[in-house]
């Protein structure tokens, strides 16, 4: 999401690194840990284990990100911070409000929603805030 | 804030591409500077200045 706002090439190149390793990392053991999980192959604390185990690769993502922000300029940066204030709080208010409305009768939403909800967000927040400086 | 870097960039015969390249910043900065869209920090406008060898009050001037 922060790839289109990193000027240094090698930098560039180390994001995309970081985030296809991690992705692919994350879809073999996702693949591994649906599979042992749906045939009872692993009991007890080993369950919980296995079933966090796709979200360790992913631990490389906001490191990237991170990362990202050190080799962008300033207006970069500016435009990050607006479309991420438009994302966090936009989702904080969205997720409270459906939670309000769960207690009205509406179907209780999986927390695995949250995240597409803000990078989503986050990706308009981009794209309005660059329109704006162009 | 006024800005004449437009002015001063097409006088040295440079492309948005090539004044980024200078100043180690995106083309998008420089055309947002230019269009008045964006106020470059201090150290970048101090950067400005120095690549055109004048003052931050040449290239650029407060809103009258």
């Amino acid at each position: 999401m922060t790839d289109c706002l990193i000027n240094d090439p090698a930098a560039k190149r180390r994001y995309y690194r970081d985030i296809f390793l991690s992705t692919g990392i994350y879809m073999v053991l996702l693949l591994i840990s649906v599979h042992l999980l749906r045939r009872d192959m692993v009991s007890g604390p080993w369950k919980y284990i296995v079933a966090v185990m796709p979200a360790l690769p992913m631990f490389m993502v906001p490191r990237a990100v991170i990362r990202s922000f050190v080799f962008m300029d300033e207006l970069q940066r500016r435009i990050q911070l607006e479309s991420l204030a438009f994302a966090f709080t936009l989702t904080a208010l969205l997720t409270l409000t459906y939670g309000f409305l769960e207690n009205a009768g509406l179907p209780q939403l999986s927390w695995i929603w949250v995240w597409p909800l803000m990078g989503f967000l986050w990706a308009v927040g981009i794209a309005v805030a660059k329109r704006r400086y162009q | 804030m006024k800005s004449r870097l437009r002015d001063l960039r097409t006088q040295q015969g440079w492309s948005q591409g090539d004044m980024a390249d200078k100043l180690a910043v995106s083309r998008q900065t420089v055309n947002a500077i230019e269009t008045e869209k964006y106020d470059p920090s201090l150290p970048l406008a101090f950067k400005i200045a120095k690549l055109f060898g004048c003052t931050i009050e040449d290239v650029f001037a407060p809103e009258a």
